[in-house]
């Protein structure tokens, strides 16, 4: 079983992988590598976190098994 | 500043070597003139390619697609298809064992032939940027005997971050490096180290053998590994080995892009107007 907090750290390890490759491919200038790093990383993150709790949102809400019988 | 980039004669060469190398490895080098080179490279990616087809039964094409077009088959095996002339070839003078009836579990060297066939379309692909560096060498040569892109391209691909290094970008080349061979690895050990393995997730195999020769050398030894039951981040671990993969070849067409930029910028004499990007687009 896997544990959400985990998840949430694998997400910001994978988030600072892929903000290091487009901010390398972006910039060229060692300082500006390192300052589009956290942007990109919290922008990525967060967008995906927040997808995330929109779906558990749903799956608790609208989209539950008894949600229609309501 | 406009970015700077190769003359239009330059870049009209550029493009005829890339689709010739992507069609057969080693025919853009024939044209720019390197013969021993180009022979090399075509004896070689093709000689893996057909090495590594044979000892698999040729079922690597079980793991992509065809179309049957006219008399021809086309053929499509990723990373295979990289050598697009060799493996559409070979699609059509070969089928897979298996579509006659046999076990693949009867082939045992068939995960050296994948192996050897996924670094040979690897390989192949990377015979386009190389090529295109030398004709760049040869249109624009560098006073400053610099590395040409294709060169530091090639040496992107096969470590991430070693391309960076040899062009003097070591901030980069280290972060790209750590990061990326950071990841592989942590996304081997969520998979228990059994998640590289083209027979069991042919999918995700394609991008993890982009990482260069840290997975070709750790192809073969990971294969007794065996996943006992599902662990809980397997697939993470599957993602990050793979999109680690696909991050690489960003980072090689970044390591081009910089080592071109450098060999232009090296050579612009002061007085001469800049060739560049901007000026293009305002003419």
């Amino acid at each position: 079983m896997s544990n959400i907090f985990v998840q949430f750290i694998l997400l910001l390890v994978f988030s600072f992988a892929l903000a290091a490759v487009v901010s390398c491919y972006r910039d060229d200038d060692p300082q500006d590598v390192m300052r589009g790093i956290p942007r990109r990383m919290a922008l990525f993150a967060g967008t995906v976190a927040g997808l995330a709790f929109l779906a558990y949102v749903l799956g608790v809400s609208f989209l539950a098994p008894d949600s229609l019988s309501a | 500043m406009g970015e700077l980039v190769p003359a239009e004669a330059t870049r009209d060469r550029m493009l005829q070597v890339i689709g010739l190398s992507f069609l057969f490895p080693g025919l853009g080098h024939l044209v720019t003139g390197a013969r021993g080179l180009g022979l090399a490279w075509m004896l070689i990616a093709n000689a893996a390619l057909l090495s590594g087809f044979h000892l698999a039964g040729y079922t690597q094409f079980d793991y992509g697609f065809s179309w049957a077009l006219g008399g021809i088959k086309l053929v499509v095996a990723l990373p295979e298809s990289l050598n697009f002339g060799g493996t559409l070839l070979i699609g059509n003078l070969a089928s897979s064992v298996e579509a006659g009836g046999s076990y693949i579990e009867n082939l045992p060297n068939r995960q050296l032939g994948y192996l050897l066939s996924g670094i040979a379309g690897i390989l192949s692909v990377a015979s386009a940027p190389h090529a295109a560096g030398m004709v760049l060498a040869q249109m624009e040569p560098s006073r400053e005997g610099r590395l040409h892109p294709g060169k530091v391209a090639l040496f992107a691909l096969l470590i991430p971050g070693l391309g960076h290094a040899m062009i003097g970008r070591r901030f980069k080349a280290k972060l790209l490096g750590f990061s990326l061979l950071g990841m592989f690895v942590l996304g081997l050990a969520l998979g228990g180290f059994a998640d590289f393995d083209r027979q069991r997730h042919g999918y995700y195999w394609i991008g993890q053998m982009f990482i260069g020769l840290l997975a070709w050398l750790s192809y073969l030894p990971l294969l007794p590994l065996k996943m006992g039951n599902v662990l809980p981040y397997q697939d993470t671990g599957f993602t990050f080995t793979s999109v680690a993969g696909l991050f690489n070849i960003v980072v090689a067409l970044d390591a081009y892009h910089r080592a071109e930029s450098d060999w232009l910028e090296a050579d612009r004499p002061k007085s001469d107007p800049i060739a560049s990007v901007d000026a293009e687009v305002s003419a």
